[in-house]
């Protein structure tokens, strides 16, 4: 039944066009593209129009809202200018006017001038901006005529409202307000941004989702179908699909392969009960029996006889999970700022703060880092032991509770606590995960499950920072915490629903942390983890997961632009792993890169202390993931280069392993750092000192990595050395 | 349920979850935008009557004694059809002058903020303290208006996006469908045959159309034919017996 090369299963007539390629990859990777192209095509459409309507209704609505605003300063400002006339004070000899104008001004964010245009149509009293635009349309006499009723038009940056100021029935001057145009436009671009990300976030969500509906509605049934009929083929009748009431042509295919495997158990049913009633079995019989027992193997089932495995199973539990945690990614440290508590306010006796406020407020990342860190080699204990779906489910429990105590958080302290049961939840569920992955690959096929675990990961962080701040602008954190919540018992359910325990083979030998911790006596290993890996995530988590939301606050950049700053990060690191990726196999430079990587990164971090940070540090952020995934790959490539010894002896994954715990000693130090710099040097000098740690880190391990011990030659396939 | 209306169906629930959520978002920001323009508008009111009764303070009264004050708020009721009442109250929520349905309880809330701009109760208020030229907190401005012009404005952004989300999904449905249809069509006719042929298996003949028999179909003929001569071996045997 598997596609056999020497025929074309496509057409009905060849030989095993019966059977053949239920599976065929070409055709169904034509349907799934088609299926997925029209899907996001028709979102697009979909999302556009709604959009759409939106915008129209809203521009509809607000122009008027304007325009009321407008009226009613006039109003207010108008019976003022009005009384002083009735007082007798002649137009031309008010004095103040402008200074009472200019007040006026400052009570309405939309207005951009109040001005008094005299009986002679100039302007004769004025406070504001733009004011330009209304003189020359004073002089070009495009403003409402004097003895003229209340009249609304548009200058070039301006809506003018126009109103009459009368006294006893006599028009004397006009008042000229202008409201900013652009502040309609602003609103209505705010709302375009959100949207434009919910689409990306829809669309990337459409796909994990889309990707999974396929696979366990069809593909899924069909590999079963593909096993079922190639085990049937070789006489082994015990694995049965179970159609479960599906009435599509594949629930049909299915229940006819039941029902045939149905007769031959009712076939061997009968014989059996036909045998019971003999008091001898003749000879010729036995023959017979033994030869149908050896042809036609029927038996009871295990348990993952009817379900077959999929990396699918576990990449959207995996997605929703790792979706979760990133929700809070752009406004983390900025609730630990509303939860802040001195610590005196909790026990007076303590006196002297014992640590400044900006560290206090980077806690709650620090002791997640560590979390994550310390939790890592338990989870991969635990899943060997256990196996990955009830690690899976296991992790939930934990993360769940954390999230809602973080919703539920009462100061910055017991946040730390929640924060801790979210760490160790997300430690676990991930490891799970990419224990999962690797158990149901293919052999030969390990670099595409974990593929499929950095891409669900990737889109995640991608998704959830941006989706988050939206959120939490709309609902707020405690609501977006709780979406969390939700999210986490969502993937829990569908871990739960879809993972099966993969058979548990012989796995591979894995070496002990301990030893493998050995390795950090090698220098080249320990520069890379020194030099590369840990700056990379002191950057990460100092600058982009501490300070970027905390600055963006400070500089009045509301939340959902922030949190499309830091979704940024995610999109240029996917470009930049292709791009690392594509170079270090076309030249093998992985040293180079690596030290790009960090050169890039402190390249772009001092340059946005040297500019506007609302626009520079978007581009900081962006130029900044692309340098983490130029670096990403090469970095990987390059342990057994460094140390081919070490990589031969524990293997390369427990050096992979050993890596990434150690660079969270990194993801624990950016925070800190950044916190304490920022509470004495503020956050352009700490932007600067991380940009310059990564440069200094970056020129120093390029050339140890080159020049130290005997790798060193072999790294330089990296031929710039 | 064939195949590529299970598939629309499943893709069509997630795209109009999708849809639903840029709906909701795009409300939510409206409602967002035009309840900040609602604050601003009602709090420049709060701000304006302030301005005018902390004048009297500064040449010395005392806000009982302000004479035109019930003057004063009156007028700008009457200037505003949407608003349902104004109040001003001294530092014990005494109502010293109101016009309309006023139920001032915000002292607690002034205290902490000097402006205040919300719903409260289901009507928007904007409210202000009032603070004698000393620097003392002596009392409040309370604007409140109906929340039904805010509904209705409302309304009429569920109402476009309502008609706009289903006008999307059913025409992204039927789309969906439809190429559903076009793209399965071969592998609908593929499982269809399967079916046929595993179905025709230990029949007297195979169905027309159905091609030549694979190895799977043999070795299950073969099991089936196989599996019937023993049950005849074994009744015989037992006829025997």
């Amino acid at each position: 039944m598997s596609q056999a090369p020497e025929t074309d299963p496509t057409k009905p007539g060849s030989q095993e066009a019966g059977e053949a390629a239920l599976i065929d990859d070409r055709t169904w990777r034509r349907v799934i593209n088609g299926l997925l192209v029209t899907a996001v095509a028709v979102l697009l459409a979909s999302a556009l129009w709604v959009s759409q309507q939106a915008w129209q209704t809203l521009d509809q609505v607000l122009v008027p809202e304007f325009d009321r605003d407008a009226e009613l300063v006039a109003r207010t400002v108008a019976s003022e200018i009005e009384r002083a006339e009735a007082l007798g004070i002649p137009f031309e000899e008010m004095r103040g006017v402008e200074a009472f104008l200019a007040d006026y001004l400052q009570r309405h964010s939309a207005i951009v001038y109040i001005a008094v245009t005299g009986p002679d149509g100039a302007v004769a009293y004025a406070a504001g901006a733009h004011l330009e635009e209304l003189q020359a349309a004073a002089a070009g006499g495009a403003l409402a005529p004097l003895e003229a009723a209340s009249d609304v038009g548009n200058l070039e940056r301006v809506r003018n409202a126009s109103f009459p100021l009368q006294h006893e029935g006599r028009t004397f001057a006009r008042l000229q307000v202008g409201m900013d145009r652009a502040y309609a436009e602003r609103q209505i671009a705010d709302i375009r941004w959100d949207v434009l990300i919910v689409l990306i976030v829809s669309l990337l969500i459409t796909f994990e989702l889309l990707v999974f509906v396929v696979d366990r509605n069809i593909l899924t049934p069909l590999r079963l179908i593909d096993r079922t009929v190639r085990e049937a083929a070789a006489g082994d009748w015990t694995v049965r699909p179970r159609s479960r009431g599906r009435r599509d042509e594949i629930g049909h295919l299915m229940g006819e392969l039941d029902g045939l495997s149905r007769r031959i158990g009712q076939a061997y049913g009968r014989i059996d009960q036909g045998i019971s009633g003999l008091r001898r079995i003749p000879e010729q019989l036995a023959v017979r029996l033994e030869r149908l027992r050896r042809s036609v193997r029927l038996g009871f089932a295990d348990e993952t006889a009817g379900t077959i495995p999929s990396r699918v199973d576990a990449r959207l539990p995996l997605f929703i999970f790792v979706f979760a945690e990133e929700l809070s990614r752009s406004f983390l440290p900025l609730y630990a700022e509303t939860l802040y508590l001195p610590v005196g306010a909790l026990l007076p006796f303590l006196g002297a703060e014992p640590l400044p406020r900006d560290v206090v407020i980077g806690l709650p990342i620090v002791v997640f880092m560590a979390f994550v860190a310390l939790a890592t080699p338990f989870g991969g204990t635990w899943v060997a032991r256990f196996g990955a779906r009830r690690v899976f489910l296991a992790g939930a429990v934990p993360a769940a509770i954390g999230y809602a105590g973080t919703a539920a958080a009462l100061s910055v302290y017991d946040l730390l606590v929640w924060r801790c049961l979210a760490a160790v939840g997300y430690a676990v569920v991930t490891i799970a995960a990419q224990g999962y992955l690797a158990a149901t690959a293919e052999p030969g096929q390990r670099a595409r499950a974990m593929a499929v675990f950095v891409a669900a990961v990737t889109t995640a962080v991608i998704c959830g920072s941006a989706i988050g701040a939206v959120l939490a602008d709309r609902l707020g954190y405690r609501a977006t915490f709780v979406v969390s919540t939700a999210l986490v018992v969502i993937a829990a359910l569908v871990a739960a629903s879809y993972m099966h325990e993969p058979r548990r083979d012989t796995a591979p030998v894995k070496a002990r942390l301990r030893e493998v911790v050995r390795a950090l006596a090698n220098p080249r290993f320990a520069g890379l983890i020194l030099l590369a890996a840990i700056p990379a995530k002191i950057a990460l988590t100092g600058f982009l997961f501490y300070l970027t939301p905390l600055f963006l606050d400070s500089l009045d950049v509301s939340q959902p632009a922030i949190g499309r700053t830091i979704m940024l990060y995610g999109v240029f690191m996917l470009i930049g792993t292709q791009i690392g990726a594509w170079l270090g196999d076309r030249g093998g430079r992985y040293a180079s890169l690596v030290a790009l990587g960090g050169l890039l990164t402190g390249i772009a971090l001092i340059a946005v202390t040297t500019v506007d940070p609302r626009d520079g540090m978007a581009v900081a952020v962006g130029v900044f993931g692309l340098a983490q995934g130029i670096a990403s790959a090469p970095m990987l490539a390059l342990l057994p280069v460094l140390c081919p010894a070490e990589a031969r002896l524990y293997g390369e994954t427990s050096l992979v392993s050993l890596l990434r715990l150690s660079e969270r000693v990194g993801s624990v130090i950016g925070p800190l750092l950044a916190a304490t710099m920022i509470a004495t040097t503020g956050y352009n000098a700490t932007i600067a000192v991380i940009g310059g740690l990564s440069v200094v880190t970056a020129m120093l391990f390029y050339p140890l990595a080159m020049r130290i011990g005997p790798a060193g030659r072999q790294a330089s396939g990296d031929t710039t050395a | 349920m064939p195949l590529p209306l299970r598939l629309a169906v499943l893709i069509a629930l997630v795209l109009l979850t999708a849809v639903l959520i840029t709906a909701r978002l795009n409300y939510a920001k409206f409602v967002q935008v035009t309840e900040n323009l609602d604050n601003s508008r009602y709090a420049f009111l709060a701000q304006d009557l302030k301005a005018t009764l902390e004048a009297s303070l500064d040449l010395g009264l005392s806000l009982e004694q302000i004479q035109n004050a019930q003057e004063v708020v009156e007028r700008q009721r009457a200037r505003y059809p949407e608003i349902l009442a104004i109040a001003v109250f001294d530092d014990r929520g005494r109502v010293l002058y109101n016009s309309g349905r006023a139920r001032p309880d915000l002292l607690e809330r002034l205290a902490l903020e000097s402006t205040v701009a919300g719903v409260v109760e289901g009507d928007r208020i904007a409210a202000t303290s009032l603070v004698n030229p000393f620097g003392a907190a002596v009392g409040g401005v309370e604007i409140r208006v109906s929340a039904r012009n805010a509904e209705q404005r409302n309304d009429t952004m569920l109402a476009s996006l309502g008609s706009a989300v289903l006008s999307a999904a059913a025409i992204g449905t039927a789309a969906i469908g439809l190429i559903a249809v076009v793209l399965l069509h071969g592998v609908r006719r593929r499982l269809q045959l399967q079916a046929r042929i595993i179905a025709s298996i230990g029949g007297a003949e195979a169905p027309a159309g159905v091609p030549a028999p694979g190895r799977f179909h043999e070795t299950a003929n073969r099991a089936l034919a196989e599996l019937h001569d023993v049950e005849r071996l074994v009744e015989t045997t037992r006829r025997g017996s």
